[in-house]
Protein backbone atom coordinates (compact mmCIF):
# COMPACT_ATOMS: atom_id res chain seq x y z
CA UNK A 1 0.00 0.00 0.00
CA UNK A 2 2.78 2.41 0.86
CA UNK A 3 4.23 2.15 -2.62
CA UNK A 4 0.91 3.13 -4.20
CA UNK A 5 0.44 6.00 -1.76
CA UNK A 6 3.95 7.24 -2.51
CA UNK A 7 3.23 7.21 -6.25
CA UNK A 8 -0.08 9.00 -5.73
CA UNK A 9 1.72 11.67 -3.72
CA UNK A 10 4.11 12.34 -6.59
CA UNK A 11 1.12 13.00 -8.85
CA UNK A 12 -0.99 15.08 -6.43
CA UNK A 13 1.36 16.14 -3.63
CA UNK A 14 -1.18 18.55 -2.19
CA UNK A 15 -3.79 15.83 -1.60
CA UNK A 16 -4.15 13.69 1.52
CA UNK A 17 -5.45 10.47 0.00
CA UNK A 18 -5.91 8.87 3.42
CA UNK A 19 -8.87 11.20 4.02
CA UNK A 20 -10.86 9.89 1.06
CA UNK A 21 -12.77 6.69 0.46
CA UNK A 22 -13.53 7.58 -3.15
CA UNK A 23 -10.67 9.27 -5.02
CA UNK A 24 -12.76 9.73 -8.16
CA UNK A 25 -16.05 10.76 -6.56
CA UNK A 26 -14.20 13.23 -4.36
CA UNK A 27 -12.51 14.70 -7.42
CA UNK A 28 -8.97 13.92 -6.26
CA UNK A 29 -7.95 12.33 -9.57
CA UNK A 30 -8.89 13.46 -13.05
CA UNK A 31 -8.27 11.54 -16.28
CA UNK A 32 -4.78 13.03 -16.71
CA UNK A 33 -3.87 12.04 -13.16
CA UNK A 34 -5.10 8.50 -13.76
CA UNK A 35 -3.14 8.07 -16.99
CA UNK A 36 -0.04 9.46 -15.26
CA UNK A 37 -0.67 7.08 -12.35
CA UNK A 38 -0.98 4.11 -14.71
CA UNK A 39 2.33 4.99 -16.39
CA UNK A 40 4.01 5.26 -12.99
CA UNK A 41 2.51 1.96 -11.79
CA UNK A 42 3.58 0.22 -15.02
CA UNK A 43 7.12 1.45 -14.58
CA UNK A 44 7.38 0.83 -10.85
CA UNK A 45 5.91 -2.67 -10.89
CA UNK A 46 7.18 -3.74 -14.33
CA UNK A 47 3.69 -4.42 -15.67
CA UNK A 48 1.43 -3.10 -18.39
CA UNK A 49 -2.06 -2.12 -17.27
CA UNK A 50 -4.43 -2.42 -20.21
CA UNK A 51 -6.33 0.59 -21.52
CA UNK A 52 -9.67 -1.19 -20.96
CA UNK A 53 -8.89 -1.24 -17.23
CA UNK A 54 -8.58 2.55 -17.06
CA UNK A 55 -12.06 3.06 -15.67
CA UNK A 56 -13.13 4.98 -12.56
CA UNK A 57 -14.04 1.91 -10.48
CA UNK A 58 -10.43 0.67 -10.62
CA UNK A 59 -9.12 3.89 -9.09
CA UNK A 60 -11.70 4.45 -6.39
CA UNK A 61 -9.34 3.82 -3.49
CA UNK A 62 -6.10 2.09 -2.53
CA UNK A 63 -7.79 -1.32 -2.37
CA UNK A 64 -9.14 -1.14 -5.93
CA UNK A 65 -5.79 0.10 -7.25
CA UNK A 66 -4.08 -2.76 -5.43
CA UNK A 67 -6.55 -5.24 -6.97
CA UNK A 68 -5.83 -3.79 -10.41
CA UNK A 69 -2.11 -4.22 -9.85
CA UNK A 70 -2.50 -7.84 -8.77
CA UNK A 71 -4.73 -8.57 -11.76
CA UNK A 72 -1.96 -7.30 -14.03
CA UNK A 73 0.75 -9.29 -12.30
CA UNK A 74 2.09 -6.56 -10.01
CA UNK A 75 3.81 -7.82 -6.86
CA UNK A 76 3.12 -5.71 -3.79
CA UNK B 1 -20.67 45.11 -20.56
CA UNK B 2 -19.78 44.00 -17.04
CA UNK B 3 -20.97 40.46 -16.33
CA UNK B 4 -23.55 39.77 -13.65
CA UNK B 5 -22.76 36.08 -13.53
CA UNK B 6 -20.12 33.58 -14.65
CA UNK B 7 -20.60 30.24 -16.35
CA UNK B 8 -17.66 27.86 -16.68
CA UNK B 9 -17.64 25.14 -19.32
CA UNK B 10 -14.96 22.49 -19.75
CA UNK B 11 -13.64 19.25 -18.41
CA UNK B 12 -10.84 18.10 -16.12
CA UNK B 13 -8.94 20.20 -13.65
CA UNK B 14 -8.65 23.52 -15.52
CA UNK B 15 -12.33 24.47 -15.06
CA UNK B 16 -11.85 23.59 -11.37
CA UNK B 17 -9.00 26.08 -11.11
CA UNK B 18 -11.15 28.68 -12.87
CA UNK B 19 -14.03 28.02 -10.48
CA UNK B 20 -11.75 28.35 -7.47
CA UNK B 21 -10.36 31.62 -8.83
CA UNK B 22 -13.89 33.00 -9.18
CA UNK B 23 -14.94 32.01 -5.67
CA UNK B 24 -15.30 34.78 -3.12
CA UNK B 25 -15.77 37.47 -5.73
CA UNK B 26 -18.80 39.72 -6.09
CA UNK B 27 -19.93 38.05 -9.29
CA UNK B 28 -21.36 34.58 -8.74
CA UNK B 29 -20.65 31.44 -10.72
CA UNK B 30 -24.14 30.48 -11.85
CA UNK B 31 -23.17 27.04 -13.17
CA UNK B 32 -20.37 24.80 -14.31
CA UNK B 33 -20.95 22.71 -17.37
CA UNK B 34 -19.00 19.60 -18.24
CA UNK B 35 -19.03 19.20 -22.00
CA UNK B 36 -17.03 15.97 -22.12
CA UNK B 37 -16.41 13.28 -19.56
CA UNK B 38 -14.66 9.95 -19.26
CA UNK B 39 -16.04 9.24 -15.81
CA UNK B 40 -13.31 11.20 -14.06
CA UNK B 41 -14.87 14.48 -13.05
CA UNK B 42 -13.16 16.62 -10.45
CA UNK B 43 -15.44 19.47 -11.57
CA UNK B 44 -18.58 17.66 -10.36
CA UNK B 45 -16.96 17.02 -6.98
CA UNK B 46 -15.78 20.61 -6.59
CA UNK B 47 -19.22 21.98 -7.53
CA UNK B 48 -20.80 19.72 -4.91
CA UNK B 49 -18.33 20.97 -2.32
CA UNK B 50 -18.85 24.64 -3.16
CA UNK B 51 -22.61 24.44 -3.73
CA UNK B 52 -22.33 25.50 -7.38
CA UNK B 53 -24.77 24.08 -9.90
CA UNK B 54 -23.16 21.39 -12.09
CA UNK B 55 -24.53 20.22 -15.42
CA UNK B 56 -23.25 17.43 -17.62
CA UNK B 57 -24.19 18.35 -21.20
CA UNK B 58 -22.70 16.27 -23.98
CA UNK B 59 -25.14 17.14 -26.72
CA UNK B 60 -24.49 20.14 -28.97
CA UNK B 61 -28.16 21.00 -29.32
CA UNK B 62 -28.71 20.98 -25.56
CA UNK B 63 -25.63 23.12 -25.04
CA UNK B 64 -26.69 25.63 -27.67
CA UNK B 65 -30.19 25.80 -26.22
CA UNK B 66 -28.78 26.38 -22.75
CA UNK B 67 -26.58 29.27 -23.82
CA UNK B 68 -29.32 30.83 -25.95
CA UNK B 69 -31.63 30.85 -22.92
CA UNK B 70 -29.29 33.20 -21.01
CA UNK B 71 -30.33 36.85 -21.02
CA UNK B 72 -28.33 38.19 -18.07
CA UNK B 73 -24.86 39.61 -18.91
CA UNK B 74 -22.64 36.58 -18.53
CA UNK B 75 -18.95 35.83 -18.71
CA UNK B 76 -18.59 32.35 -20.21
CA UNK B 77 -15.22 30.77 -19.42
CA UNK B 78 -14.42 27.97 -21.84
CA UNK B 79 -11.67 25.99 -20.12
CA UNK B 80 -10.57 22.77 -21.83
CA UNK B 81 -13.87 22.55 -23.62
CA UNK B 82 -14.51 20.73 -26.89
CA UNK B 83 -17.93 22.27 -27.59
CA UNK B 84 -17.62 24.61 -30.56
CA UNK B 85 -19.91 27.57 -29.96
CA UNK B 86 -22.21 28.03 -32.96
CA UNK B 87 -22.66 31.43 -34.57
CA UNK B 88 -26.05 32.08 -32.99
CA UNK B 89 -24.61 31.56 -29.51
CA UNK B 90 -21.65 33.81 -30.27
CA UNK B 91 -24.08 36.48 -31.49
CA UNK B 92 -26.09 36.41 -28.25
CA UNK B 93 -25.69 39.92 -26.79
CA UNK B 94 -25.66 38.76 -23.17
CA UNK B 95 -22.67 36.47 -23.59
CA UNK B 96 -18.98 37.31 -23.48
CA UNK B 97 -17.14 34.06 -24.21
CA UNK B 98 -13.43 33.58 -23.56
CA UNK B 99 -11.57 30.39 -24.35
CA UNK B 100 -8.32 28.67 -23.42
CA UNK B 101 -6.22 27.24 -26.22
CA UNK B 102 -3.10 25.16 -25.63
CA UNK B 103 -0.73 26.86 -28.05
CA UNK B 104 0.47 30.32 -28.95
CA UNK B 105 -2.13 31.27 -31.53
CA UNK B 106 -2.10 31.41 -34.48
CA UNK B 107 0.25 28.42 -34.24
CA UNK B 108 -1.60 25.12 -34.04
CA UNK B 109 -5.23 26.15 -34.04
CA UNK B 110 -7.66 23.28 -33.64
CA UNK B 111 -7.06 19.96 -31.90
CA UNK B 112 -4.09 18.33 -30.19
CA UNK B 113 -1.90 21.43 -30.32
CA UNK B 114 0.76 19.97 -27.96
CA UNK B 115 1.27 17.13 -30.43
CA UNK B 116 1.90 19.54 -33.28
CA UNK B 117 4.17 21.82 -31.25
CA UNK B 118 6.39 18.82 -30.49
CA UNK B 119 6.17 17.23 -33.93
CA UNK B 120 7.07 20.48 -35.67
CA UNK B 121 9.92 20.91 -33.16
CA UNK B 122 8.87 24.39 -32.07
CA UNK B 123 11.38 25.95 -29.68
CA UNK B 124 8.62 27.79 -27.82
CA UNK B 125 4.97 26.95 -27.33
CA UNK B 126 2.49 28.18 -24.77
CA UNK B 127 -1.11 29.02 -24.07
CA UNK B 128 -3.62 31.59 -25.21
CA UNK B 129 -6.73 33.01 -23.56
CA UNK B 130 -8.77 34.61 -26.31
CA UNK B 131 -12.20 35.86 -27.28
CA UNK B 132 -14.26 33.30 -29.12
CA UNK B 133 -15.00 34.08 -32.75
CA UNK B 134 -16.96 31.98 -35.25
CA UNK B 135 -13.82 30.55 -36.87
CA UNK B 136 -12.09 28.17 -34.45
CA UNK B 137 -9.25 29.69 -32.41
CA UNK B 138 -9.14 32.95 -34.33
CA UNK B 139 -10.50 35.32 -31.70
CA UNK B 140 -8.62 38.31 -30.37
CA UNK B 141 -5.94 37.47 -27.84
CA UNK B 142 -6.43 38.45 -24.21
CA UNK B 143 -3.26 36.90 -22.81
CA UNK B 144 -0.55 34.54 -23.99
CA UNK B 145 2.12 32.80 -21.93
CA UNK B 146 5.12 31.05 -23.37
CA UNK B 147 6.47 27.62 -22.47
CA UNK B 148 9.97 26.58 -23.56
CA UNK B 149 9.75 23.17 -25.19
CA UNK B 150 12.10 20.69 -23.56
CA UNK B 151 13.71 18.16 -25.91
CA UNK B 152 12.27 15.20 -24.06
CA UNK B 153 8.73 16.34 -23.26
CA UNK B 154 5.84 14.12 -24.39
CA UNK B 155 2.47 15.30 -25.64
CA UNK B 156 0.86 14.23 -22.37
CA UNK B 157 3.42 16.09 -20.27
CA UNK B 158 3.12 19.21 -22.39
CA UNK B 159 -0.67 19.09 -22.16
CA UNK B 160 -0.36 19.07 -18.37
CA UNK B 161 2.10 21.96 -18.46
CA UNK B 162 -0.25 24.04 -20.59
CA UNK B 163 -3.11 23.44 -18.14
CA UNK B 164 -1.00 24.64 -15.21
CA UNK B 165 0.11 27.74 -17.07
CA UNK B 166 -3.46 28.40 -18.21
CA UNK B 167 -4.77 28.27 -14.64
CA UNK B 168 -2.22 30.86 -13.49
CA UNK B 169 -2.93 33.04 -16.52
CA UNK B 170 -6.67 32.92 -15.84
CA UNK B 171 -6.13 34.33 -12.35
CA UNK B 172 -4.18 37.15 -13.97
CA UNK B 173 -6.92 38.12 -16.41
CA UNK B 174 -9.97 37.49 -14.22
CA UNK B 175 -10.18 40.95 -12.56
CA UNK B 176 -10.15 42.71 -15.93
CA UNK B 177 -12.68 40.24 -17.38
CA UNK B 178 -15.04 41.00 -14.50
CA UNK B 179 -14.50 44.75 -14.88
CA UNK B 180 -14.80 44.50 -18.65
CA UNK B 181 -11.60 46.49 -18.81
CA UNK B 182 -9.28 44.13 -20.65
CA UNK B 183 -7.52 44.85 -23.92
CA UNK B 184 -7.53 42.43 -26.84
CA UNK B 185 -5.06 42.03 -29.65
CA UNK B 186 -6.07 40.63 -33.02
CA UNK B 187 -4.24 37.42 -33.86
CA UNK B 188 -1.31 38.22 -36.11
CA UNK B 189 -0.86 35.47 -38.66
CA UNK B 190 2.51 36.14 -40.21
CA UNK B 191 2.43 32.98 -42.21
CA UNK B 192 3.17 30.81 -39.19
CA UNK B 193 -0.44 29.93 -38.43
CA UNK B 194 -1.75 26.40 -38.83
CA UNK B 195 -4.92 24.43 -38.18
CA UNK B 196 -5.20 20.78 -37.21
CA UNK B 197 -8.33 18.66 -37.26
CA UNK B 198 -8.99 15.97 -34.67
CA UNK B 199 -8.41 13.38 -37.37
CA UNK B 200 -4.99 14.76 -38.35
CA UNK B 201 -2.09 12.58 -37.22
CA UNK B 202 1.62 13.43 -37.57
CA UNK B 203 2.93 11.81 -40.77
CA UNK B 204 -0.31 9.82 -40.87
CA UNK B 205 0.96 7.89 -37.85
CA UNK B 206 3.80 6.30 -39.79
CA UNK B 207 7.33 6.25 -38.39
CA UNK B 208 10.01 6.87 -41.00
CA UNK B 209 13.23 4.91 -40.29
CA UNK B 210 15.08 7.42 -42.45
CA UNK B 211 14.53 10.21 -39.96
CA UNK B 212 17.44 11.42 -37.88
CA UNK B 213 17.16 10.85 -34.14
CA UNK B 214 15.87 14.31 -33.11
CA UNK B 215 13.17 14.13 -35.81
CA UNK B 216 12.27 10.52 -34.94
CA UNK B 217 12.17 11.26 -31.21
CA UNK B 218 9.96 14.30 -31.79
CA UNK B 219 7.50 12.16 -33.76
CA UNK B 220 7.33 9.53 -30.99
CA UNK B 221 6.92 12.13 -28.25
CA UNK B 222 4.27 13.96 -30.26
CA UNK B 223 2.23 10.75 -30.44
CA UNK B 224 2.77 9.92 -26.76
CA UNK B 225 -0.28 10.52 -24.57
CA UNK B 226 0.52 7.61 -22.29
CA UNK B 227 -2.46 5.29 -22.35
CA UNK B 228 -4.89 7.86 -23.66
CA UNK B 229 -6.04 6.71 -27.08
CA UNK B 230 -5.66 10.12 -28.68
CA UNK B 231 -4.10 8.51 -31.76
CA UNK B 232 -3.85 4.95 -32.98
CA UNK B 233 -0.46 3.37 -32.16
CA UNK B 234 2.29 4.64 -34.43
CA UNK B 235 3.21 2.24 -37.24
CA UNK B 236 6.46 1.17 -38.77
CA UNK B 237 6.67 -0.45 -42.21
CA UNK B 238 9.80 -2.49 -42.70
CA UNK B 239 10.80 -5.61 -44.60
CA UNK B 240 7.41 -5.76 -46.26
CA UNK B 241 5.58 -5.88 -42.92
CA UNK B 242 3.77 -3.40 -40.74
CA UNK B 243 4.52 -3.21 -37.02
CA UNK B 244 2.94 -1.23 -34.19
CA UNK B 245 5.30 0.78 -32.03
CA UNK B 246 4.89 -0.31 -28.41
CA UNK B 247 7.57 1.78 -26.74
CA UNK B 248 10.68 3.83 -27.19
CA UNK B 249 13.70 4.93 -25.27
CA UNK B 250 16.44 7.42 -26.08
CA UNK B 251 19.93 7.19 -24.66
CA UNK B 252 22.28 10.12 -24.98
CA UNK B 253 25.42 8.43 -23.66
CA UNK B 254 27.32 8.71 -26.90
CA UNK B 255 26.81 5.05 -27.89
CA UNK B 256 27.71 5.41 -31.54
CA UNK B 257 30.57 7.83 -31.21
CA UNK B 258 32.89 6.18 -33.64
CA UNK B 259 30.46 5.36 -36.42
CA UNK B 260 28.20 6.89 -39.01
CA UNK B 261 24.46 7.15 -38.30
CA UNK B 262 23.01 3.66 -38.47
CA UNK B 263 19.69 1.84 -38.43
CA UNK B 264 19.31 -1.78 -37.28
CA UNK B 265 16.23 -3.94 -36.89
CA UNK B 266 16.45 -7.12 -34.89
CA UNK B 267 14.02 -9.04 -32.65
CA UNK B 268 11.32 -6.46 -33.30
CA UNK B 269 13.55 -3.71 -32.02
CA UNK B 270 14.58 -0.82 -34.22
CA UNK B 271 17.80 0.88 -33.19
CA UNK B 272 18.80 4.27 -34.60
CA UNK B 273 22.25 5.54 -33.73
CA UNK B 274 24.20 8.66 -34.41
CA UNK B 275 27.25 10.20 -32.80
CA UNK B 276 25.28 11.61 -29.89
CA UNK B 277 22.42 9.28 -29.14
CA UNK B 278 20.69 5.98 -29.58
CA UNK B 279 16.95 5.57 -30.05
CA UNK B 280 15.48 2.15 -29.28
CA UNK B 281 12.01 1.44 -30.57
CA UNK B 282 10.12 -1.67 -29.51
CA UNK B 283 7.63 -3.03 -32.03
CA UNK B 284 4.91 -5.64 -31.89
Amino acid sequence: MNEITAILKTIRPEVDFSQSKDFIGDGLLDSFDVVTLVSSLDKHFGISIQGVDIVPENFKDLATIEALLRKNGGKL
Amino acid sequence: MKPEQIIIIGTGRLPCHCLEACQGGLIPVAACIESGSQGFSPLAALCRKLGVEYKLMLDRKTLSGFFLSIHKPTLVVSAYNYFIFPREVLAAPALNIVNFHNSLLPRHRGRNAPTWSIYEMDAITGITWHQVHPAVDTGDVILQKEIALAGNVTALELTLQTLEVAAAAFKEILPSLLEDSYACTPVQDNGNGSYHRSTDVPNDGLFDPGWNIPRAHAFLRAMDYGKFNVFPAAKLRLLGREFSIAGYQVRTANPGASGEPSVEFENRQLRLRDQEAELLITCK
